[in-house]
């Protein structure tokens, strides 16, 4: 037998070792996110006498899927919550990116005294907890009558200091140059935005959605505290009113209309994924 | 078509002074370079110019009439960018069309979804279209308007800038460094294509390098900067063969000025071990550099002139010329020489021993300690009427 170069193997086994390392923790952290969703969908078609049966079986005895997700759609109204939670999420967004863009721009590009100070307030304010400002806003919003509205449930996230930094920090690698060839062209500030910035930044648009979307859908806090009716309630309080009311210890129905309000988030990051992770390619500038 | 105009332009940046009191004159049509070390100010005065940057002080003119007040797009300055600055998501075409689009539709006609009912519209994008094809002929990128930056090389990036630049008839061209991004062969190509294009729009350019190659070849006149002054302003040969400071003898010229260190005497300058036959006005013992072009000096022994004595260190061959790098024998200091390569042949047997090199003494330049020029014709240029001291 030839005699073998020792080192090779050995980094490769070095090489192996680490990956199923990595691998190893890796999935450990997976696991333990994805358990609950998983656990929520074993549920979701789980008959409810097997529901609270002692031991752990993670394969349901039977299939009560079709009972289970029928009740969650004709018990409660979840597609109105769902559709309240559309327009609410769609609302915030919007007016979030109508601020934050020219926000950023201008903090990213446009040089003027109080740029700084200004800079610095919206780094303060990424600290300040919502909760802090939750009581000034409600009784705010108590005085002007606005209180069980998609307006309240949407008004305190118009204004997104994150938004602000993102698109400030993804701006500040725009090239000075293409701004100044678009000065010189003619372009309004305005239109630099519009025409020049965004198609540019789509990466962060499609970043700060993600976050933005999944924050406001997820959201409980606040909407507990500015709706009391099912009309306005957005998924998970309704979810909430769902439980308290219809369903009892019916966990099986919950389960199932818990899937359904998370499937469209889940679908929703599927789809930007592909913008999310590719992040900042600026094509053609150099 | 106008002159420039630039009088007493400040511009500091925080603590830095980026251009202190810069004054120019540019003519109708002509070709100025601006050149200088990478930091002198040289971009600052460009965006300047093109109201991309306010000064502190000073102004533009543009055809006689002060632009201070004005926004960049009505100023009638096109601007070429090192980067070329296209814009990414936009072809070729839609970049081209871009400073037309913007100068000839109205707010609402520029509009992505309202302007296509707007009814003058389609007319004025006509114009613009064939005005835009014209050019891109010229420019021979009429094959690729409808792609997009990112397809293309980058010497047809150049040319799509260039393009966007020209539409526009501008009465000024800006030039920012346009060559730096190309290849060395693609370099000496768009240099000449660049001085014809010149030639064929008789436009005033005015251009940034830090290539004095670029500025040589290109310019009708050069200026070159240093920490935020023009320090000399004046034809490629003039500032070759006459340069008014010590900093521009250094940055003209490939290779570069041999510079060796002297001490005035009543007969001349006692350069290493020979005295230069020259008068500057200047008490004795007083120290002077003095630069010496490459081809100031030679092999061949000519009567009449100072001859050093220094040795052989390195050849360059050329080819058709060749650069002899010798070493001063006392002072350590190097000198290069220029020499046909017959002449290198003819004196190749004794270049293994010391050797005495003949200096023009006619064309050697000589500056004080503060890096003036001292010599008789160094005084002459530096009465002429210079922008600036």
């Amino acid at each position: 037998m030839a005699p073998v170069p020792k080192s090779r193997p050995r980094r490769r086994t070095d090489r192996l070792v680490a990956s199923l390392t990595a691998h190893f923790f890796l999935i450990l952290g997976a696991a333990f996110i994805l358990l609950p969703f998983v656990w929520m969908l074993l549920t979701s078609i789980r008959p409810a006498s097997e529901v609270f049966t002692a031991g752990f079986n993670p394969i349901p005895s039977a299939f009560a899927g079709v009972e289970n997700y029928s009740e969650a759609l004709t018990k409660s109204p979840l597609l109105r919550f769902m559709a309240n939670g559309v327009f609410v999420c769609l609302g915030i967004l919007a007016v979030q990116l109508l601020f934050a863009i020219p926000a950023g721009y201008a903090l990213a590009k446009l040089s003027f005294r109080a740029q700084p100070l200004i800079f610095a307030l919206v780094l303060f304010g990424l600290t300040v907890p919502v909760q802090v400002t939750a009581l000034p806003i409600y009784i705010a919003l108590a005085r002007l009558n606005l209180l069980d509205t998609y307006f309240a449930i949407m008004v305190p996230f118009f204004l997104s200091v994150f938004g602000i930094f993102l698109f400030r920090q993804f701006f500040k690698s725009f090239p000075q140059e293409i701004i100044h060839a678009a000065r010189l062209d003619g372009f309004t500030e305005t239109e630099i935005i519009l025409r020049i910035i965004v198609p540019s930044a789509m990466p962060a648009i499609a970043a700060f959605a993600v976050f933005s979307i999944t924050s406001h859908w997820n959201d409980l806090y606040w909407p507990l505290i500015v709706t009391t009716s099912p009309d306005h309630a957005t998924p998970p309080l309704g979810m909430m009113i769902f439980r308290d009311q219809e369903t009892g210890s019916n966990y099986g129905a919950l389960m199932a209309g818990a899937a359904i309000i998370t499937a469209p988030l889940i679908i929703a990051f599927l789809i930007a994924q592909r913008h999310f992770v590719r992040g900042i390619t600026m094509t053609g500038v150099k | 078509m106008a002159d420039l105009t630039l009088s007493g332009i400040s511009k500091t940046f925080g603590p830095t002074r980026v251009l202190n009191d810069v004054s120019l004159s540019v003519r109708d049509g002509e070709f100025l370079t601006l050149v200088g070390a990478s930091g002198c100010g040289k971009s600052t005065i460009l965006r300047v110019i093109a109201g991309l940057e306010p000064q502190d002080s000073g102004t533009v003119q543009i055809g006689g009439r002060a632009v201070d007040h004005l926004r960049p797009k009505q100023r009638n300055v096109a601007m070429v960018f090192q980067s070329y600055a296209l814009y990414p998501h936009m072809s070729v075409h839609e970049n081209m069309a871009m400073p037309l689009v913007m100068s000839r539709m109205s707010l609402a006609e520029r509009l992505p979804l309202l302007g296509r009912v707007m009814p003058r519209r389609r007319e004025v994008m006509k114009g613009i279209n064939a005005e835009v094809d014209t050019v891109a002929r010229q420019l021979q990128i009429d094959a690729l308007l409808g792609r997009k930056p990112a397809q293309l090389s980058g010497g047809q990036r150049q040319r799509v800038a260039l393009g966007r630049a020209m539409v526009r008839h501008p009465d000024v061209f800006l030039m920012d460094e346009p060559l730096s991004n190309l290849d060395a062969k693609l370099r000496v190509h768009m240099r000449t294509e660049l001085t014809e294009l010149h030639r064929r729009l008789g436009v005033t350019f005015i251009y940034v390098t830090h290539d004095q190659v670029e500025a040589m070849t290109m310019s009708d006149r050069v200026a070159l900067m240093d920490e935020g002054r023009i320090v000399q302003l004046g034809t490629p040969a003039d500032l070759y063969h006459n340069p008014s400071d010590l900093r521009v003898a250094r940055f003209i010229g490939s290779p570069q000025v041999n510079i060796v260190s002297g001490t005035t005497q009543t007969k001349g300058i006692a350069v290493s071990d020979t005295v230069l036959p020259m008068q500057v006005g200047l008490p004795a013992g007083q120290v002077v550099s003095v630069g010496l072009r490459p081809e100031s000096l030679s092999l061949d022994i000519v009567p009449g002139r100072a001859r050093l004595t220094a040795k052989l260190a390195h050849v360059e061959n050329l080819g058709a010329e060749v650069f002899l790098h010798f070493i001063l024998p006392d002072s350590g200091d190097p000198l290069v020489l220029r020499a046909t390569l017959d002449a290198f042949e003819a004196h190749r047997g004794r270049l293994d021993q010391a050797v005495a090199l003949s200096v023009d003494t006619s064309r050697a330049l000589v500056f004080d300690t503060a890096g003036h020029r001292v010599d008789s014709t160094g005084r002459m240029a530096a009465q002429r009427p210079m922008v600036q001291a």
